[in-house]
């Protein structure tokens, strides 16, 4: 839109950010009640986040589980899809990530052969969980947005059942509910017990691939034109369906990399691995404003605040909710910004009559 | 009103100018229109009327400039405000709730009863009985307004705006959709307000309700009023010229053909998509050949144009065939690249992806063609299509011509052009325009035309003009054919009588 005529009522113009400041005072007052000031929170969260090579180390896996499930969101969204199953997609992978790592790997595999089809067994496992969501809508009518939050939950249950059963993928060794660890071969190469590996350099790639996807190809045309009018992509011959299909399954495919990469680093399945890290990728996708390069510092951002308020709970004794209260109140902000999803077309209807016909 | 001196203005736009990032609108436009007159708007599609009209009725604000109402200054901030000051705007594209009756439509947006709790429907039913009466709009109260014609319609949006307490009445091309007859009672209508003291304001393009209805014009060309004043002594010739700047004509004589058939339908029926559906409709058109399709819209125009381009499946049983292929049997993008070529009748919804810049918008079709023209493999090289896009917008007149605009920025008649440029730059062996000049202003429709009739005439093109506009179908067409309730009915050659299809059009 080159006429960006944002008919917010002059009085809306003002209220957003006096509400804001208003809860950010407000947000320093919790803090006080808590007993600290809000100075030394703030100092516990930044040298949490970022004080030393184990923050960092830990801010930049988090970032990297961000960043794959942030580029799923960003893509399906783009495509007018609410897909918010990158949770599911992402434990899907790892458990399918686990199955073939403990069961079928051979040991002596080189190291970057057994992490290579590691990543391609999550990659598919997610694409494939995701394909279920799509092949719903598709052919069922059922709204993605459901489709995807309720596979979301088969997929959390799924991976408590499989560590917790013995035979399954459970530990044999312990008396825990947690996964056998990796043979060798699957060992992401780390960086001295900082939480720091390899799959992190994944994410500059992938971003851009999928940068030049969107805006350089003939499928990021008609991914484009399917989100931002389906109608009239479909009259000009793009098949609608069939391109959303295939996002659905790119991008339950990044959310499963991500998941095969989150349980590479951490050796074994457990029942936490990142979690809720998908539903926050919707943040990270929307803070990015849906553009593939710019999920990678809203994935960073978003990793900081993560690690500093774990951190500042330790040590300063503020519960890491007042962090997510912070990361509700930049998305309200954003979204009150007026950033637009594709697919609400009533929003586009009216500002391009209002500039249209001028 | 008739209480207050006839000497202010009822509406008065003192210096309005509004622009769209470097697209400038109105600059320093002005409009003065007296109490208890019907006061003509007229300009080419860009010239800023409808920027202008958005303004005084709220949605929009200027970049400078003053309105007022009655005298009185007028800054609104929402319609809200301009509805609250006696302005009401009847649309072009209706705002109604369909699954709603006519009263509860004409309640909506009010407040209901004091508490806001309960919805007194016999109040406004009365309300619209009495308005109704007043006015001469009679419609019944209780109707749904999705069983309602689309000119009973309209007359649900002028008591809406009339029960809110408009004393200024804009209407933005209020003819657009009607039939013949509809016309009619709608003139009939304003006429009736007017002497009844109200104010209204036509938006249109069409010259001859400018004369058959306004006592004063005020012309608009690219954002400036470069005529004021009482129509007396004008020639519709005289206003043409205000409005384009300069004479242009289109030559519609052209022989008719005698070409090989080239599009052939038996036995299509589609189910219902829109309106009554199409039933058992065969036609054939030939090389060359311009076959109008006349009708009110709804009567089978959206199945009809949806089964040829591909959108909509029809029934079993039903034949189409592009030179003897059949067309049934391709997808929507080998339907294209066998040589149809699709303008659709709305072209925001079905056209054009507004978010998309003109370039863009230019290769939705061939950006998947074999081998891919503007790249190696699955790239598009950004460089190669704006090469192909510029001299495309300049050759087919899209104002202003830059590849990287958003092409919602664009007015609709630019946006229409756009939409020509991509589907005719292909040659196609059939072109199937509906309503392609709807809202376009003269000169606009002017050129759409040329360009169907040189396709037509140059290119041996077979063209299937569907549209609800009886003067565009008898104007370019070789063969004239009618759709009523779902059925096609073949009407006749050029020249056939237009009493007679305006009567078959609404089944008279």
């Amino acid at each position: 839109m080159s006429s960006p005529e944002r008919r917010t009522d002059s009085a809306g113009a003002f209220l957003w950010p006096i509400l804001i400041l208003g809860v950010a005072v407000l947000l320093a007052l919790i803090v006080m009640a808590c007993g600290v000031e809000p100075r030394a929170a703030f100092a516990a969260l930044a040298s949490g986040a970022a004080g030393s090579s184990i923050a960092w180390g830990q801010t930049l896996a988090s970032m990297a589980v961000l960043c794959f499930s942030g580029l799923a969101i960003a893509l399906s969204f783009r495509a007018g899809i609410f897909n918010i199953g990158a949770e599911g997609q992402f434990v899907v992978g790892a458990i399918a990530a686990a199955a073939v790592g403990t069961k079928l790997l051979p040991e002596a595999l080189p190291w970057p052969l057994g992490v290579s089809v590691l990543l391609a067994v999550g990659a598919a496992a997610g694409a494939g969980w995701s394909a279920v969501a799509g092949a719903m809508k598709r052919w069922r009518g059922v709204s993605e947005v459901i489709a995807t939050l309720m596979l979301n939950l088969i997929a959390l249950i799924l991976l408590h059942f499989t560590v917790s059963y013995p035979y399954l993928l459970r530990d044999p060794g312990t008396i825990e509910s947690k996964g056998s660890s990796l043979p060798a071969c699957a060992a992401l190469p780390g960086w001295g017990g900082t939480g720091f590996h390899a799959g992190v350099f994944l994410t500059l790639p992938a971003a851009l691939v999928l940068w030049a996807i969107v805006y350089h190809t003939r499928a990021g045309l008609s991914l484009r034109a399917a989100g931002l009018n389906p109608v009239a992509a479909q009259a000009c011959g793009i098949p609608v369906e069939r391109v959303r299909m295939r996002v659905f399954a790119l991008s339950g495919a990044l959310a499963g990399l991500g998941g095969a990469l989150a349980l590479m680093a951490a050796g074994r399945l457990t029942k936490s691995l990142y979690p809720d890290y998908g539903y926050m990728a919707i943040a990270v996708a929307l803070a990015a404003n849906l553009h593939p390069l710019l999920v990678l510092p809203s994935a960073l951002i978003f990793a900081l605040l993560e690690t500093g308020s774990k951190a500042m709970e330790r040590s300063a004794g503020i519960p890491s909710e007042v962090v997510y209260l912070i990361e509700g109140l930049v998305i309200l902000a954003l979204l009150s910004r007026g950033l637009r999803l594709p697919g609400s077309r009533a929003a586009a209807g009216t500002a391009a009559e209002a500039g249209g016909e001028a | 009103m008739p209480d207050l001196a006839s000497s202010i203005p009822a509406l008065a736009c003192r210096g309005v100018s509004k622009s769209f990032g470097s697209n400038r609108a109105l600059d320093a436009a002005e409009l003065s229109v007296a109490a208890g007159s019907i006061h003509a708007l007229v300009g080419e599609n860009g010239a800023g009327k409808s920027t202008l009209m958005n303004i005084v009725s709220g949605l929009l604000r200027p970049d400078a400039g003053s309105v007022e109402v009655f005298g009185a200054a007028a800054r609104f901030a929402s319609p809200l405000d301009a509805v609250a000051a006696g302005v009401g705007m009847v649309h072009q594209h209706f705002l109604l709730a369909e699954a709603f009756t006519v009263a509860e439509n004409v309640a909506l947006g009010r407040r209901a009863s004091s508490l806001g709790l309960r919805f007194d429907s016999k109040r406004y039913e009365a309300e619209v009985e009495k308005l109704s009466e007043e006015t001469g709009l009679s419609v019944d109260p209780r109707a749904r307004v999705e069983d309602l014609s689309v000119g009973l319609r309209q007359r649900v949006e002028i008591l809406k705006a009339l029960a809110r307490g408009a004393r200024i009445l804009l209407l933005d091309e209020p003819t657009a959709v009607l039939a013949p007859p509809e016309v009619q009672a709608l003139f009939t209508t304003l006429e009736r307000l007017r002497a009844a003291g109200r104010t209204i304001v036509l938006i249109t393009h069409k010259l001859d309700e400018v004369f058959a209805l306004a006592s004063d014009v005020t012309v608009l060309r690219r954002g400036k009023t470069v005529f004021a004043g009482p129509l007396t002594g004008f020639t519709a010739e005289d206003l043409a010229r205000k409005m384009v700047g300069e004479a242009r004509e289109i030559n519609a004589e052209r022989p008719v053909s005698g070409g090989e058939i080239i599009l052939e339908a038996k036995a299509l029926s589609v189910p219902a998509a829109s309106g009554t559906g199409l039933h058992d409709a065969a036609f054939a058109l030939c090389t060359g050949e311009i076959l109008g399709i006349a009708g009110v819209e709804g009567n089978g125009q959206d199945e009809l144009a949806g089964a040829i381009a591909g959108t909509l499946r029809p029934a079993p049983g039903a034949q189409l065939r592009l030179a003897g292929a059949d067309l049934l049997a391709m997808n929507i993008r080998r339907r294209a690249e066998a040589g149809i070529a699709y303008i659709p009748s709305d072209r925001q919804r079905e056209g054009l992806v507004l978010e998309f810049s003109l370039a863009e918008n230019l290769i939705l079709r061939e950006a998947f063609a074999r081998p891919n023209p503007f790249g190696r493999g699955p790239l598009i090289d950004r460089h190669r299509v704006s090469a192909m896009a510029g001299p495309k917008l300049a050759d087919y007149e899209v104002r202003p011509p830059d590849p990287v605009l958003p092409a919602g920025s664009l007015s609709g008649g630019n946006q229409q052009k756009v939409v020509i440029a991509r589907e005719l730059s292909r040659h196609p062996k059939v072109i199937l325009a509906c309503n392609p000049t709807r809202g376009l202003d003269v000169a606009a429709a002017a050129s759409v035309h040329a360009r169907l009739l040189d396709a037509a005439r140059k290119d041996r093109a077979a063209v299937l003009l569907i549209s609800s506009d009886l003067d565009e179908v008898l104007r370019l067409s070789d063969r004239v054919a009618v759709l009523y309730n779902g059925r096609l009915k073949e009407a006749g050659v050029r020249g056939v009588g237009k009493e007679e299809i305006g009567r078959a059009m609404v089944g008279a």
